[in-house]
């Protein structure tokens, strides 16, 4: 799944850290999101979409349309 | 200690919130476990001619248990919320996800290693070493039956 958070946690200046705490997760799940290794769960995705004040489909797009 | 600054976080965390410190229950509750252990495996028939003082032996096995009994007892009794630095949603990190996958890879080489070796062994061996890969393979097999009829239930 495509993201767009990296660009988002740049444009509000996060840290990979500062999420992850905010998240309470790991600073390298965070990573492993940017990078596109793995797809969060439904509730971390909620999570990080309210974080952003976005809905989901704002932040995560599929590989394919479905 | 930690319960003179009833806010500071305790590196082993607490038993609750506002509570004493985990340890303080964990390490006399797992002396004591460990001694029942001690005093109860001392006369097991695992050394038949041992010839060792029966105290001393269940002094070894207590201190040899200690730890994992301390242990176990801390992982029951903490909370988790109270332990520095850990995280509030573990099961949504990346890491879990590793654990599963790591844990599912396993499984699978254990199930193919066993059975592969059962008839492998079968052939060259005591029938003795197959029949214990079969029943590790049967074990692990039961395992996940059971675990995957509680999951469907649940």
């Amino acid at each position: 799944m495509r993201n767009r958070l990296p660009q988002l946690r740049r444009e509000r200046h996060l840290s990979q850290e500062k999420l992850a705490t905010m998240l309470g997760v790991s600073r390298q799940t965070i990573i492993s999101i940017e990078k596109e290794r793995f797809d969060p769960s439904l509730p971390l995705a909620f999570q990080i979409a309210g974080a952003f004040d976005l809905r989901i489909e704002d932040i995560f797009t599929p590989d394919a349309p479905l | 200690m930690c319960e003179k600054l009833a806010k500071k976080p305790c590196r082993f965390g607490r038993i609750k919130p506002s509570g004493p410190p985990a340890l303080r229950l964990a390490i006399p509750a797992g002396l004591v476990v460990a001694t029942v252990i001690g005093i109860a495996l001392q006369a097991a028939p695992v050394f038949p001619h041992n010839t060792m003082n029966a105290w001393l032996r269940a002094l070894l096995i207590g201190v040899c248990v200690a730890p994992a009994a301390i242990t176990l007892v801390w992982t029951v009794v903490v909370d988790r919320s109270t332990i520095p630095e850990a995280l509030p949603h573990p099961e949504h990190s990346v890491e879990c996800t590793w654990y599963d996958q790591a844990a599912k890879d396993s499984f699978h080489l254990l199930l193919a290693g066993t059975g592969l070796g059962a008839a492998l062994t079968s052939f060259w061996l005591p029938p003795m070493v197959s029949w214990t890969l079969i029943a590790v393979f049967a074990f692990a097999a039961l395992a996940f039956a059971v675990s995957y009829l509680i999951r469907r239930e649940s």
